[in-house]
């Protein structure tokens, strides 16, 4: 996690390839990826300006360093409203994503972050969770499940399965007990992942909330830890081991219930709480082009566990993997300070969807936005977390 | 530029495809080469047009107020000819991308200007046809300002530069009007099937002028089936055999081969090993041969074998299949993992002149103090049927460098001056470039000149020094 002026040499290595911005795909094809007819950067496709696009932003971020620009609100619009979704990270060599957060470090700093990002950071330095909620009511919907707080398994449920879908985090318990784990959860000694507050230019914030969380992992006793949320998965494993080390195996649940079906330990049925004949899947940003080269991107898992789901007819979506279209979410930092790119965003994406088709996905934020989308446009489609579509299904 | 005229052009372009911000302004102004990296030369608003409607509206509007208009596609020419020297209106044409038409039957390709070309090679490759030209850039270019700025390419060896391959053109021209260029012009509905109609050659007036002569809304290129049967061969030449080199490539190419591509050792140096080059080659050429069965394909084979052995060639396995194949391409890719900024300008030149234009290249580097694995002095050169179309580049050790900076520009000067005396051409028309290079031209530049001005007598269009200096 760099600094903006450590990360100089990056920015004066560009040399407008701008394979970071463009439509359609060859230069992508060749590196033997599967093709898209007509791939957009997404802020660019939201706001047309060439300035949004992740070159000029290398651009404005040297002349910042350089000190020939001044921030103003324009500079903030154009980087906090960038989901930071990381296809440009995933086709350039150079490390988008670092420079997107190491200028909103520097924007931070001068006291130009967005006020609803202020904010939520502000619930996280008080209440450890985004939602400024009592961080002892993570525990509800763990109330009647008798969870323990120790063990080598652990699952650690995020800010969103923990207060506001709760269905997810006890289809998680529900999988792993049937499987014959019994995973430990921290409860009120859970905090947020830090998330929002490393995209939104608090790396300090994004340390202490990392700090607390692998200290009372590892007190914990667990071997392994569990994550339900994309983006808390994200966070552990792209993250934190640039903060501390750590002893623990990191796993989506997603991945767990790959094994644990490939092992026989799980069977699922095929009625849920609705009738649904075919399902589609939204490759969440968090579990895939951020982990691009690094090798914990995670294609093919989500898609082994639908093809177990009897019943269900599984239709992939024409962008998919590298290139499914983001949520908009951006880490909530565009969800909560540019709300109109996350609906102009999830909307777009949910277009893609046929009506009828359940869209599944592994990310809570996805989850939120995109079933905001089915009720702004009022379309057919059923929006749920995998794994909670699972937990229906389970004998 | 008067808030009148800014309210004037949101009400063409609509609120929401205008800004007038500094930070966007600042963010058009870039362009990465000379004439643009390091430039302050804002425009004063930028738009986004949505339609050829649009466009002739902004045109009309900024001839009134004699502003100045720059159109620009994704601004990845490195030869600074899509900056707002004068300021005034910078008009993005990213929006304009709504249609590609291929027609099978004639096969022609029409699309909209701010259509990436990619996409269309894309949207092409799904039904068995082939883009003429494989751009060594990305898919953010653009096919309007492809056309504006003639690119060059891979498969140039057979089927030349974009503009070679153009049959029509939509254009407004500088005083507004909307104009079709080629057989789309009748209202027979039969399409961009025949670049010429009768008269001049008008098509030539909007290719290659950068936008100076008007703003092209819509392209329709030629295309062809996809080759079915292609072969690669490479070989390397030590700095020493330039001239055996020279010899290999005239030869080859009189006969002209699918495709030849070139470049010196600098370019993958990095990769030497896992390429397998010879540690003494200099030279890399990789050729692309097709024939209509095996048994022609053989036939070429043979040739070009043959050909290359007898000016001492030696053969590299697997290159050419790794670099120039379809659909990697990877001549640029290859090396992008570790390429640090650099700068380079394109131009063109004969190829039997190809071992004394390389000379000039290593003498004028050398004296610069560019001539080292510092620098990495790359060379690379897409070919026509006679001519080379090399890209001389210098790496950058840092681009803060004001005292590189300066070295590099004065190295750019010069051979950009000398090669256009030894007769080479310039690939484009902008005030980087030495004012000598058009004077140079003679009668043909003030030919050009009044052309300009016949067009555009405002000079509203892409203006420049070049166009418009002391003499206009």
């Amino acid at each position: 996690m760099k600094k903006l002026e450590e990360l100089r040499a990056d920015l004066d290595r560009c040399y407008a390839e701008s394979t970071c911005y463009g439509r359609g795909s060859l230069v992508p094809f060749a590196q033997g990826l599967q093709p898209v007819d007509d791939w957009i950067c997404p802020i660019l496709d939201y706001a047309g300006f060439f300035s949004y696009t992740p070159r000029s932003k290398l651009f404005l971020a040297r002349e910042v360093l350089a000190g020939n620009m001044q921030i103003d609100e324009q500079l903030v619009r154009i980087f906090y409203s960038c989901p930071d979704c990381g296809v440009c990270d995933s086709l350039c060599p150079l490390p988008h994503l670092e420079i997107s957060r190491a200028m909103k470090e520097r924007i931070a700093e001068e006291g130009y972050i967005p006020e609803p990002n202020r904010k939520l950071n502000d619930n996280l330095r008080q209440n450890h969770n985004v939602f400024g909620a009592p961080n002892e009511n993570r525990a509800r919907w763990a109330k009647a499940l008798q969870i323990p707080k120790q063990g080598k398994v652990l699952y650690f449920a995020g800010c969103y399965h923990s207060y506001r879908q709760p269905e997810t985090a006890r289809a998680v318990i529900k999988i792993l007990r049937t499987a014959g784990i019994d995973a430990a959860f921290l409860a009120g000694d859970e905090w947020c992942c830090g998330l929002h507050a490393g995209f939104s230019g608090n790396r300090d914030l994004e340390r202490e909330m990392a700090n607390h969380n692998m200290k009372v992992i590892e007190r914990c006793g667990a071997e392994k830890v569990v994550f339900s949320c994309a983006s808390c998965y994200r966070t552990f494993r792209t993250d934190y081991p640039q903060l501390s080390s750590y002893s623990f195996e990191v796993m989506h649940i997603v991945e767990v219930l790959s094994e644990l079906l490939k092992e026989g330990k799980i069977e699922i049925n095929s009625k849920g709480e609705q009738e649904v004949t075919k399902v589609t899947y939204h490759d969440p940003c968090h579990m895939g082009k951020h982990h691009l080269g690094r090798g914990f991107n995670l294609y093919k898992a989500p898609r082994d566990v639908i093809m177990s789901i009897p019943g269900v007819e599984f239709i992939e979506m024409q962008r998919h993997g590298l290139w499914a279209d983001c949520c908009g979410g951006g880490s909530s930092v565009v969800s909560s300070a540019y709300s109109k790119v996350t609906k102009y965003l999830s909307q777009k994406r949910l277009c893609q969807v046929q009506e009828d088709v359940a869209l599944l996905t592994t990310c809570p934020r996805c989850v939120e936005n995109l079933k905001r989308a089915v009720k702004d446009l009022g379309r057919r489609v059923i929006v749920k977390d995998l794994i909670s579509f699972v937990g229906e299904r389970i004998k | 530029m008067g808030s009148n005229l800014v309210s004037r052009l949101k009400a063409i372009v609509g609120s929401e495809h205008l800004t007038d911000s500094y930070v966007d302004r600042r963010a058009y102004a870039y362009v990465n080469g000379f004439g643009g990296d390091f430039s302050y030369i804002l425009p004063d608003v930028v738009v986004l047009p949505e339609s050829t409607e649009e466009v002739s509206k902004i045109i009309l509007l900024a001839n009134e107020t004699k502003t100045p208009v720059v159109p620009r596609g994704a601004a990845t020419n490195m030869l600074g000819v899509n900056v707002a020297n004068r300021g005034g209106i910078m008009m993005d044409m990213s929006l304009m991308n709504k249609t590609i038409d291929i027609d099978e039957g004639n096969m022609i390709v029409t699309a909209d200007a701010g259509c990436s070309v990619y996409r269309i090679m894309h949207d092409l490759d799904k039904i068995g046809l082939e883009f003429p030209v494989a751009p060594l850039f990305t898919s953010a270019v653009q096919i309007g300002a492809s056309a504006a700025c003639n690119i060059s390419g891979l498969h140039m060896t057979r089927f030349g530069r974009i503009g070679d391959n153009i049959t029509g053109l939509e254009v407004v021209l500088p005083t507004g009007e909307i104009v079709t260029l080629g057989s789309g012009a009748y209202k027979s509905g039969l399409g961009f099937y025949h670049r010429y109609t009768g008269g001049p050659d008008l098509i030539g007036l909007f290719v290659n002028a950068c936008g100076a002569t008007g703003v092209i809304t819509k392209v329709a290129v030629k295309v062809r089936p996809k080759p079915n049967f292609l072969g690669y061969l490479a070989y390397g030449w030590r700095r020493d055999q330039a001239r055996d080199l020279t010899a290999a490539l005239d030869k080859v190419q009189r006969n002209p081969v699918y495709d030849c591509y070139l470049t010196n050792h600098w370019f993958y140096t990095k990769r030497a090993e896992v390429l397998g080059l010879p540690p003494d080659a200099h030279f890399l050429a990789c050729f692309t041969i097709d024939g209509h069965n095996e048994e022609a394909l053989a036939f070429e084979r043979d040739r070009v074998t043959r050909i290359s052995e007898e000016h001492y060639g030696v053969a590299i396995s697997g290159l050419a299949e790794f670099l120039v194949a379809p659909p990697h391409y990877r001549i640029w890719t290859a090396v992008t993992p570790w390429i640090k900024r650099e700068q380079t300008f394109y131009f063109f030149g004969p190829v039997r002149k190809f071992a004394d234009i390389y000379d000039l290249f290593e003498e004028v580097t050398t004296k610069y103090g560019f001539w080292n694995y510092e620098h990495r002095p790359m060379w690379f050169s897409f070919h026509g049927r006679n001519t080379i179309n090399p890209f001389p580049m210098i790496m950058m050790n840092n681009p803060s460098d004001q005292e590189e900076l300066d070295r590099i520009r004065r190295w750019w000067d010069e051979f950009n001056t000398r090669v256009v005396e030894m007769g080479c051409t310039q690939y484009n028309l902008g005030d980087a470039f030495p004012k000598e290079n058009y004077e140079a031209l003679g009668p043909l530049w003030d030919l050009t000149r009044k052309i300009k001005r016949f067009l555009d007598p405002n000079d509203i269009m892409n203006p420049s020094e070049t166009y418009s200096g002391d003499t206009a």
